[in-house]
Formats: structure tokens, C-alpha cells, sequence
């Protein structure tokens, strides 16, 4: 059904000069078109990573200056210009990729418009470059074989041929891997640090497919109106294209396609009617409506990633994801802490913390409220930089390394508040967390190699099974976020297996479930150590820790006060002071 | 004073009351303990209107009032003096108590009142003009003590008031909490560190996953294995 | 040597102006953690307030600023009450979008409204300047000067003298804590959203008489505050109040030895390198609001 809806709109895009043939429809066709890029190109950022650029017009007006610069003065063909002026705009990306390092939400804003008016305002300054507000005039049409693309109906369909590899460029990135990962960024970036996503990589790598997108959007256009300006930089095209992705809808493909089409062709039509100032007044006002009324925009729908059917479940039994993992089935290495110490909120939240963590072992990690637990998994796991000490993991030191590292070494964690990718299904929750297991990257998924689709199933078969060990394969196409609470934190599960940790630290799993949850969840756990996990818990139930751990590790004001199995934890005189407090001599 | 009928809490999906049935007479100090994530600190933050509750009731010398925003509550006279002490870092102690005197419209008395306080804590006399962050964690908490002291009110609710203090703080700390209670007001009090908590009580109450579970006289409960096992699970 | 002082002496009068929109922006954007790209917008409005109270109202100059001040608080309590109340809960990129429409929307209404052409803005002051040893300032600036730094003085003093401002202080600090006190806290933020717009509006009367008015003024007052705001760092009133001051005069600096052409990329690579290297501001041992 879809591929037929494809297939009209592709022939009717194909024909459509055939029946546009006033010079101005045509106009508004080519305009529409080198818009979709751009707005497919902000959608990237704003849609996928959720990080709002509002400096694209620069991203585009580099484009659009590198192509006609090296057409005008060093006279090269518009074939090497385009890719040339990717290339340039993709630096620029790169380079706001890197300074997304250190920030995000609201400063990143900030840095991208004053990265679009530093650039602007050397466009207008350097004139021995730019030659200043006078612009750059006479900038050659692109011809190929001697034939010229100066008539309207061929650039557009040079355009059509560029938007349209704009959109299936999306669309492969969107689906594979990568795109699992932009998205994961957006919903819950410790989480997806915590399964082995890169954040810089990731950031930087969008950063750049959207600036370069923009930068060949920036050279379609110079070779078109064959006239390049400051006027470029001008932050009314930033406005336009926030609103084509926003009213399309942010996060979707179509979205910034029907976007860029109702915005580019909405204003000419009304063009006889309205002055532009009236527009754009509109457009703002319009801006606010649409995040009371209509957040989603027209397309309205989520994430388009993944959802078409898996068909039904497997009928294999569940025998748990482990079994992928290690051919020999031997559990993994030992945990061992050595005299850590770390600050947290001001105060040595553990002073001198040492123990270890036997392989195939569940191993509690208990104390009273602030005995400093979540800050040990938080130190071990590359979330909090300790004051000294060592953490290795078999042969590996674990200290001082980022926590995507730490995932990759096979040390995954969960995390006290439920912490789930809550605009993704089930099924793609796990794959997020199956990042690691691909290796797919970018060039080979935009060139749509066999390889890439073959991983793709591998790796959604490995995350059906892993759905259908924690028990939700019934679950598995519904979105994370609107799961009752202990589902979700059975999703959370199922995303940590799926990073194929040797060594699972569970923050608190318990907490919150019902009495029959945290049944369920003592039976999954103690399946886990059968296959040769070793796991690390903090809990508070009593009875749940007692019940399952091999270990108990007492805890209290930062320091470990008793270790031993569970019966003897119990009675231990320390143990009992710590909870309860000295009783009268 | 202040009862509490099946009261029902959540933090968005999750269920923090279930259930929660509890009376506090006037002039008593009654302890609540159980252990972390047992829905201590819940109850008391419903009972000062941080969390609204979504079933029961809170019934206040015949007043309900469940659900009410913080500023009517001090003004019926409860006081919540918070986990973790939370003074306002960068403000004076002097600054801080007068938050605590936030509600109130009676500036010669409010000033008379910090007067009282700092008499009463020569610490916080000492370092009246000091941000509050500079204090130590003992001083802090006497802070947040005054602070609740100064809206005048007839019942101070104490959310774990030893965490994270040194144990001679602790008892300074207690001992302040008795002194308080001595002087009239009705105590209502988390503790974790429930043997230090029931010597002072006169009841107790244990929780458990969001439910009372067992409750009497803080002199049974001391000696009753009930208490020891509810926290470690035997 | 003359030379300089001058230089210093206009950044300082445009400093001024700066440590005002920057207050009020670093209090908003505080408090509220609420990027206010609509803040420039409530400058322009200062300027043009002025404008038509002077040209169609024929009041006196000094009335108009004031009323300007006043229009900017009411504005600032209305935005905030309509359109940010009810989107509390929502995410920083939603409100961004509403204030990103709000910004659009306003400066498009003044271009609308009163066209596209600068407004002069008249003054009673005399144009010749008084010479105070080396420097030369404009009676106008001088005003301007001792205005901001009273409205200045006024804002540290309700923030810190008075019982809102303890009770926004507080909010900074602890909301949770604050709303335990019995602070309102949703009128905390109205009261934060307003001031900081008359602020705003302050800037905009005071600078709207020496540089005209004309619809898109706020768009580089909006980006100045900003980098003010990121100079000083968040919620940090007197790192405002300096990084206002510095940005002003290393503008003037820059405008004056080095290029005027690029006078405003200050503030743009203030922000960047700022951010890139001390995130948290150049000044945040200082006591903060929060």
C-alpha cells in the first residue's frame, strides 16, 4: 500500500512540469524542493537529536557561497561545487558538533546563533572574499554535456533529483542504527550512554549530515537564482525552515516534506493578498498555536522508525539472551573496588570503599539512606568522577572512562528512576540497546548495502528474544513510555541485556513494583545467574536481597561495614546498629 | 490532632501511599519508621501539601486538609522541617529563618521570634549573617529547625533529622527535638534509625511498601523483634 | 590616552544598558530556566513605548520612560501568565518554540504597526556635550548612565532587601523547599517574568532616544543579553551587572581600534568562547540569586 502511494507520488513529482508550465509555478516547485532539503537537514537536529539549531541559515549560506566562490573565481564545474560546498558546510557542522560537547538545550541555541552571526557578519565585512552586501552576481547554471540547466523545468528536476536524495539519505539514516541513536540522544542521553552511544560521535555526526545537507540545499539555490547575498544569513530563512519542521512535524519524515511544501507554496499564494510582514506575523503567532494545539504537527505521528510489522513472535522458548553471548558459557571476570572515594553534593559520599565482586554471583549492595550506594554504581559506572581509588573489571581499569566505554567493556547498569526511551516501542527500546552489537555506520547504511539490512534482522531476531525472556513480547510494538511502571522497568531490563553486559548493576529494580512484579523480577534475575551473568544490585527490599544474593555488602556512611551471606548480614550487630540505631546499654 | 485516614500518594506511575492510616495526639511525639522506600517521607510530604494525595484523608483538629497547597497548611499550624535539612545555600541565616516566617504577616513578632531562635541556638546567633551554606551539617539542621520554628506551629513534622549528621550531632540534634516537644508542640517524626527514634516516642509506627504494618507504644515496639525484622527482612 | 577614556566612558553608558537587559535576563533565564528569546522584543517595545508616548500622547520625556518601564511589566506578566504558566510542565525545546513564536510575532506586529523606517526618538536634553576633563559625554548619555545605574541599584535592592525578592532567591535556590515556606510559586514567576521585562523595556526607552528605534533593534539586544547572561553566569545578578559593564566597553574598544564593522560579533564570540571554555560564567564566585 505504501509502495503504491510512493510510486504515484513519484510519477506525479516526475511529471509534474508537464502541467506546471507557467515560469513562476515552476519557480515555486523548485523553491519548494530546495526547501525539503532544508528542512529535512533541520530535521535531523531538531527532529532526531532534539537539538534546536537555529543557525542553519549559516550551514546554508556557506554552502551557497562556496559553490558560487569556486564557480566565480577558480571557474570550476557546478558537479564539483555542490559536493565542495557539502563539504564546507560540513565542517562548519563539525565544528558546532564539537562545541555540543559541552552543551546543550538552550546554550547550544545560543551557540548556533552566534555562530550564524559571526559568519554573517564576515559576509557582509570581508569584501575582498564576498565582495560584501553587493553579493555575488552572475553565477553560472550547472550544464552537463553541454546542455545548460538554465530553463526552470530542467533545474527543477535537478532539484527534484536532489531532494529526493535528500529524503531517501534521511530515510536510511533514519531507520538504521544511527538514526536508533540520534533518537536515543533525544529521549534519555544517560541511558543511552549507559548501553555504549557515543554522545560526541553521535551529536557530531548529525551535526555534520545536517550541515552538509543544508550546504547543498545553499549551492542549489546560488546556482538557481545565480546570485548569492548576505541576504543568505538572513534569520527570516531560519524562521521558515523551524516552522516547516515544527508544522510538518519534528521527529517524522514526511513532516519536514509536507512542511516545506505548505510554507513555500502557502506564501506565494497568498502573495496577492497579504504583504510579507503580515506573514511572517503570522508565522509566529502560528509558531505558538502550534505548540498549544498541534505539538506533533500535521503528520502528527511519532517516530517512524522500525514500526512496520515483525510479524508474529518466535516460537522458540525463551532461553534468554545469553545464549548468543559466550559460546564456552563461563561467566565473565571479577569486579574489584579498591579504596574508592568520591564527592557527591559536597560531602565524601564514600571514603575508602572496597570489595569484590565474584563472577556468576549475585552480589547485594545495601545501607541505610545516603550510605553512599548509587554513588558507588554511579563511580564504577563512569557517572561520577571519583576523588581516588581503583575499579577493574578482570584485566581493565574502569576509572576515569566514559561511561559509553565502560558499556562497551561489557559493565552495564540500570538507574534508580525508570529509565526507558519513552517515544520508542518496546522492540526498539532494545534495539537502542543492541547498539553495540552492530557496527553498521554511516557510509554503508546511506549506500544501502546488503550487509547493513542483513544485520538489521540479526539484530531485531536477537532483541525479540531478549522482548521475550523479560516477558513482554505482547508488549513489543507499544511505545515505552505509555507501559504501566513495572512494565517499564521489565523494559529497562531487556535494554540492559541487550547491551550483553558481562557484569549487570541493577539500581534499585524493585523499587516501586508490586509484590507479584518483584517475584517476577527475582525469577529473572536469579535465570540471569543460571547463564553465568554476574549481577551487582542496590535494593531495599529486604527481603527480595536476602532472598536472592549470594553477597550482602553493607554500607553506611560511605564506608562498607559488614560482608558476608545473607543470614549472617542479618544478624550482625553492626548491620542492626546502622538500620536501627544503638539501642540503650 | 491530626489523623490519617487511607491515604493514597503516587509520584506519576508510581504508588508511594497505599493506604496509609496513622493518628497523632496533641502533645505526643510519635515516630514513623521503616525502611528506605517504605513511604515515610511521602506521607509526610502529603501531610504538608507537597504531594497531593490521591485518595484518604488528612484530618486536622476536625479540618480535612489533604490536598491543600503548603501556605494554607502553616498557616493551620504544621511546620515540615525536610529531609537533607535543605537551607537555602546562599542565603543568610538570617534570610533562611525568615523563610520560615514566609506566610506569616506579623513583622514585630517575626523579628521577636528570630531573636528567640538565635537566643535559643547561640550558633545560629553567632553566624546570623553567614550564607547558609558555610554551616556545618549540625548547624544547618538546628537551622532548619529554627526555620520550621519560626511559623509558630502546633505540629513539627521531622523528616530523618540524623541523616547524615556525626553521632554526637545526632544526639544534640535529638536532644533539641525533645526539648521542642517538652515545650508543647506535637512532634511527628521519620527516622530511620528507629532505636534512638522510639526511646524518645511515645508511639510508633512501622512502614511498609507504601502501608502501616505495625504500630503501639514505642516502649513494645523497642522490645518487639517485629521492628528488627521489618527492616532486614529475617 | 584621550582617546581611550572616551571609549570607556561610552561603554560604560552602553554597558549599563547592557547590565540592565542582561538582568533581567539573567533572572528570567534563571529562575525559570526559560531561554527568553522573546527578551530583545520587550526592548523594542521600551523604544517604541517611548516613542508614542512622546509623539501621540504628549507626555513629557521622563513620564514616557516611565510608562515604558511599566508597559514592559505588564507585557512581561502577561506573556508569562498566558502563554508560559500553562506550559510549565513541558520541555525546554516547547517553550523555546513559544517564545521563538513570540519574538516573531511581536517584531512583525511593530513593522506592521509602525512601519519599517527608524523612529527618531526626541529628548529634552541639549545636544552639546559636557566636558569632564579629557571626555566629552552627551547630556543624553549621561542621564541614560545615571538611569541605568539607579534602575540597577533598585533591581539589586529588590532582590535583596525585600521580601520577594527573598522569596525569589529562594525559589532559585530550592524551589521544592520555597513552595514548602509557602511561597506562590507561580507568582514568583510572573513577578520574575515581568521585572525582567521591564528591564527590558528600561533598556530599550534609555538607548531608543540615542540610536533610534526601528523594528528589529531587539534581534542583537536579545543576543547581547545573552552573552551577558553567559558572561556572568546564570541566575548571577552582579556577574550581570559586570559582564554588562565589560561587554559594553569591549565594544566600544573593539568598534574603536579594531574594526566597527565587526562591533557586534563581540557578543556573538563572547558567547562562543565563553561557553566553550568556562561554561559556568567568568564570575560565578560571586553570590549568586541562586
Amino acid at each position: 500500500m505504501r509502495r503504491t502511494l510512493g510510486a504515484l507520488v513519484g510519477v506525479a513529482l516526475l511529471a509534474l512540469p508537464l502541467w506546471l508550465t507557467s515560469a513562476y509555478h515552476l519557480h515555486v516547485a523548485i523553491m519548494a524542493g530546495i526547501f525539503t532539503i532544508l528542512a529535512l537537514s533541520l530535521n535531523l537536529l531538531l527532529g532526531y537529536t532534539g537539538q534546536l539549531s537555529l543557525g542553519h541559515a549559516a550551514f546554508f549560506g556557506i554552502g551557497a557561497y562556496t559553490s558560487a566562490l569556486l564557480a566565480l573565481r577558480l571557474e570550476w564545474p557546478f558537479w564539483l561545487g555542490l559536493p565542495a560546498a557539502a563539504v564546507a558546510a560540513g565542517l562548519a557542522g563539525w565544528a558546532i558538533g564539537r562545541l555540543a560537547l559541552k552543551v546543550r538545550g538552550a546554550y547550544f541555541v545560543l551557540v548556533t546563533i552566534s555562530f550564524a552571526g559571526v559568519i554573517a557578519l564576515v559576509s557582509v565585512n570581508w569584501m575582498e572574499l564576498t565582495n560584501g552586501p553587493l553579493g555575488l552576481p552572475g553565477v553560472p547554471a550547472p550544464s552537463l554535456a553541454g546542455v545548460s540547466f538554465r530553463t526552470k523545468t530542467a533545474y527543477y528536476y535537478l532539484v527534484l533529483v536532489g531532494a529526493a536524495g535528500a529524503y531517501l539519505l534521511c530515510r536510511r539514516l533514519v531507520r538504521s542504527r544511527v538514526g536508533r541513536a540520534f533518537l536515543a540522544l533525544r529521549e534519555n542521553e544517560p541511558l543511552a550512554e549507559s548501553v555504549g552511544i557515543d554522545p560526541t560521535r553521535t551529536l557530531v555526526l548529525a551535526a555534520v549530515v545536517s550541515a552538509a545537507l543544508a550546504g547543498v540545499a545553499g549551492s542549489l539555490y546560488a546556482h538557481y537564482t545565480r546570485f548569492v547575498s548576505p541576504e543568505v544569513f538572513l534569520f527570516n530563512y531560519t524562521v521558515t525552515m523551524v516552522i516547516m519542521v515544527v508544522a510538518g512535524g519534528k521527529g517524522t519524515l514526511a513532516g519536514p516534506v509536507v512542511g516545506a511544501l505548505v510554507f513555500t507554496v502557502l506564501p506565494e499564494a497568498l502573495r496577492e493578498a497579504v504583504a510579507w510582514q503580515w506573514q511572517m506575523l503570522a508565522y509566529g503567532v502560528l509558531l505558538v498555536l502550534l505548540v498549544f494545539f498541534l505539538p506533533r504537527g500535521i503528520v502528527g505521528g511519532g517516530v517512524a522508525v522500525g514500526t512496520r510489522d515483525e510479524g508474529p513472535p518466535r516460537g522458540l522458548p525463551a532461553e534468554g539472551p545469553a545464549q548468543q553471548r559466550r559460546a564456552d558459557g563461563s561467566p565473565g571476570p571479577a569486579l574489584q573496588v579498591e579504596n574508592l572515594s568520591a564527592d557527591f553534593g559536597g560531602v565524601a559520599a564514600l571514603a575508602d570503599v572496597s570489595f569484590t565482586v565474584r563472577p556468576g554471583t549475585i552480589t547485594s549492595l545495601i545501607g541505610p539512606n545516603g550510605a553512599g550506594k548509587t554513588t558507588a554504581f554511579n563511580a564504577i559506572t563512569g557517572f561520577l568522577r571519583p576523588r581516588r581509588g581503583r575499579v577493574t573489571f578482570g584485566d581493565a581499569s574502569l576509572l576515569g572512562r566514559r561511561a559509553c566505554d565502560i558499556a562497551a567493556r561489557g559493565v552495564v547498569r540500570t538507574f534508580q528512576k525508570t529509565s526507558v526511551f519513552p517515544a520508542l516501542t518496546v522492540a526498539d527500546n532494545v534495539m537502542v540497546g543492541l547498539h553495540l552489537a552492530g557496527s553498521a555506520g554511516f557510509a554503508a547504511i546511506v549506500a544501502s548495502r546488503p550487509r547493513v539490512w542483513a544485520e538489521e534482522s540479526r539484530l531485531r531476531a536477537e532483541a525479540a528474544d531478549i522482548v521475550e525472556f523479560v516477558g513482554l513480547q505482547h508488549r513489543r510494538a507499544v511505545t515505552a513510555g505509555s507501559l504501566p511502571y513495572g512494565e517499564q522497568r521489565l523494559v529497562e531490563l531487556a535494554v540492559a541485556l541487550a547491551a550483553r553486559p558481562r557484569l549487570l548493576l541493577l539500581d534499585e529494580p524493585g523499587a516501586g513494583m508490586t509484590g507479584a512484579e518483584k517475584e517476577r523480577l527475582v525469577e529473572l534475575i536469579r535465570r540471569l545467574r543460571e547463564q553465568g551473568l554476574t549481577v551487582l544490585l542496590v535494593e531495599h527490599d529486604m527481603r527480595l536481597v536476602m532472598g536472592i544474593s549470594d553477597t550482602v555488602i553493607v554500607l553506611n556512611h560511605g564506608r562498607v561495614i559488614a560482608e558476608g551471606p545473607p543470614a549472617t548480614m542479618q544478624a550482625h550487630p553492626d548491620v542492626i546498629r546502622a538500620y536501627l540505631g544503638g539501642r540503650r546499654a | 490532632m491530626l489523623e490519617l485516614h487511607a491515604l493514597r500518594a503516587a509520584y506519576g506511575p508510581i504508588e508511594a501511599l497505599r493506604g496509609v492510616d496513622l493518628e497523632v495526639r496533641a502533645g505526643e511525639l510519635v515516630c514513623l519508621l521503616g525502611a528506605n522506600g517504605a513511604g515515610k517521607s511521602s506521607t509526610l510530604r502529603a501531610i504538608s501539601g507537597l504531594v497531593r494525595p490521591t485518595g484518604g484523608r488528612i484530618v486536622l483538629d476536625g479540618r480535612p486538609i489533604a490536598g491543600l497547597p503548603p501556605a494554607e497548611i502553616l498557616a493551620a499550624g504544621i511546620a515540615h522541617c525536610p529531609e537533607g535539612r535543605r537551607v537555602f545555600p546562599y542565603l543568610t541565616v538570617e534570610e533562611n529563618l525568615a523563610m520560615g516566617a514566609y506566610v506569616r504577616r506579623d513583622r514585630g513578632a517575626i523579628a521577636a521570634d528570630m531573636d528567640r531562635v538565635c537566643t535559643h541556638f547561640p550558633i545560629l546567633g553567632e553566624r546570623r549573617r553567614q550564607p547558609a551554606g558555610t554551616l556545618s551539617g549540625g548547624e544547618q539542621q538546628m537551622l532548619a529547625i529554627g526555620r520550621a520554628l519560626m511559623a509558630r506551629p502546633r505540629l513539627i513534622l521531622f523528616d530523618e533529622p540524623s541523616l547524615g549528621l556525626a553521632p554526637t550531632v545526632v544526639e544534640t540534634t535529638f536532644g533539641i527535638i525533645a526539648d521542642i516537644r517538652r515545650q508543647g508542640t506535637t512532634v511527628l517524626m521519620v527516622e530511620q534509625n528507629a532505636y534512638l527514634a522510639l526511646q524518645m516516642a511515645d508511639r510508633g509506627y512501622v512502614m511498609e511498601n507504601g502501608r502501616i504494618v505495625l504500630s503501639g507504644a514505642a516502649s513494645n515496639l523497642l522490645s518487639d523483634d517485629h521492628v528488627r525484622r521489618a527492616y532486614l527482612g529475617a | 590616552m584621550d582617546a581611550l577614556l572616551q571609549h570607556l566612558v561610552n561603554g560604560l553608558v552602553l554597558g549599563g544598558t547592557y547590565a540592565l537587559l542582561g538582568i533581567g535576563l539573567t533572572l528570567i533565564f534563571g529562575l525559570m530556566n526559560l531561554v527568553n528569546f522573546a527578551h530583545g522584543e520587550l526592548y523594542t517595545l521600551g523604544a517604541y513605548a517611548t516613542f508614542a508616548a512622546l509623539a501621540l500622547g504628549g507626555l513629557n520625556f521622563f513620564a514616557a520612560v516611565a510608562l515604558a518601564i511599566a508597559l514592559g511589566a505588564v507585557v512581561g506578566a502577561a506573556c508569562e501568565r498566558l502563554l508560559l504558566r500553562p506550559l510549565r510542565g513541558e520541555s525546554i525545546d516547547t517553550t523555546m518554540l513559544v517564545m521563538i513564536g513570540l519574538w516573531i510575532a511581536l517584531q512583525n506586529g511593530e513593522l506592521l504597526a509602525w512601519g519599517g523606517v527608524a523612529k527618531s526618538i526626541p529628548h529634552p536634553f541639549p545636544t552639546a556635550p559636557l566636558t569632564l576633563g579629557p571626555v566629552g559625554i552627551a547630556p543624553l548619555r549621561l542621564f541614560v548612565m545615571a538611569t541605568a545605574l539607579v534602575l540597577i541599584v533598585a533591581a539589586w535592592l529588590l532582590i535583596q532587601r525585600t521580601r520577594l525578592g527573598r522569596a525569589m532567591r529562594a525559589t532559585f535556590q530550592d524551589r521544592e523547599t520555597a513552595a514548602l515556606m509557602g511561597v506562590r510559586i507561580d507568582r514568583i514567576h510572573t513577578a520574575t517574568f515581568a521585572f525582567g521585562s521591564a528591564l527590558a523595556a528600561a533598556a530599550g526607552a534609555l538607548l531608543g532616544p540615542i540610536f533610534l528605534a526601528y523594528p528589529s533593534m531587539g534581534d542583537l539586544a536579545s543576543l547581547k543579553a545573552f552573552s551577558v547572561v553567559i558572561l556572568g553566569g546564570l541566575g548571577n545578578l552582579p556577574g550581570a551587572t559586570l559582564g554588562g559593564l565589560l561587554l559594553g566597553i569591549a565594544e566600544e574598544l573593539g568598534a574603536g581600534y579594531v574594526s566597527s564593522g565587526y562591533r557586534d560579533a563581540v557578543g556573538f564570540v563572547i558567547i562562543i568562547l565563553v561557553l566553550l571554555f568556562r561554561p559556568s560564567g567568568l564570575f560565578t564566585r560571586a553570590e549568586r540569586i541562586g
